[in-house]
């Protein structure tokens, strides 16, 4: 794609190329044209900007009540773990699908 | 997860993930909250990711979704509410701050999550569309919108 004066990059292109400069033609057009060169300057002082705004620590309150919760006991049991996940192991999966088939034919053994 | 190893991924990844949740909901008692609600999760998972990047987006998606559910939770009350957008955090010592952070605060939540996730941390697009559950394209888009809309306020203001 070629770009003229009157020809211009989509205002998303040039996002993306302020952000991202690659695209080689579109760097040339921004260089002679002074109304998409603003526009890319402008999107690049805004992402400074965004970029410079200071993180806040994290209080000590916060830091010492969340360091804590390694010392405190894992969620009592591996029994309740198991329960959670058990249907995640394909191997249990199988045992329990037998069991289950067995189950069905012990019944119906007994039934007839 | 041993102790030694919870404190460590603390120290990596707390500080980041505090002011993820401040961008997401503009308030300091919630990010206590989340961030420890967040932690919490990871203490009590057995399956949480050992590559260290895969852990820090792994740690980003439950810090969000953790996020919202609390908003959703406590939208249910407007005193609440109220509450939130005052306590929009406007840090005292950088005169323009206060002016960004007011107009980060318009944007919609997926837009400031995506420019804290693109331009603070610095993750790809790929990666935030991962995370957000949305296509790359879509990720690229909601960018050129929020500072787009940015730049519109902050060059009118600068006029």
């Amino acid at each position: 794609m070629s770009y003229t004066a009157t020809h211009h990059p989509t205002e998303e292109a040039l996002v993306e190329c302020a952000l991202h400069p690659a695209d080689a033609e579109m760097l040339a057009h921004i260089e002679q044209c002074t109304e998409c060169s603003e526009y890319v300057e402008d999107i690049r002082m805004v992402s400074k900007e965004i970029t410079a705004l200071d993180d806040e620590p994290v209080p000590e309150r916060v830091n010492a009540k969340i360091l804590a919760i390694a010392r405190s006991k894992r969620p009592d049991n591996y029994v309740m773990t198991f329960l959670q996940n058990w249907y995640k192991n394909p191997f249990l999966i199988g045992l329990a699908t037998i069991a289950m088939i067995m189950l069905l034919y012990v019944l119906m053994v007994l039934h007839l | 997860m041993r102790e030694s190893e919870f404190k460590k991924v603390y120290h990596e990844h707390g500080r980041n993930l505090y002011n993820f949740i401040l961008w997401i909901t503009g308030n300091r008692s919630i990010c206590e909250d989340v961030l420890q609600e967040v932690f919490i999760k990871l203490w009590r998972c057995s399956s949480y990711p050992t590559d260290s990047e895969e852990l820090r987006r792994w740690l980003l998606t439950v810090t969000r979704h953790t996020c919202l559910d609390f908003l959703r939770k406590s939208s249910r009350f407007s005193r609440f509410r109220i509450k939130y957008k005052e306590e929009w955090y406007e840090p005292a010592d950088d005169p323009d701050a206060p002016f960004l952070w007011k107009e980060l605060s318009t944007l919609p939540e997926k837009e400031r999550s995506i420019l804290f996730l693109h331009l603070k941390i610095g993750h790809t697009y790929r990666e935030i569309a991962t995370m957000l559950d949305l296509t790359e394209n879509l990720v690229r888009v909601r960018t050129f919108r929020a500072l787009k809309k940015l730049r519109e306020t902050i060059v009118k203001k600068d006029i």
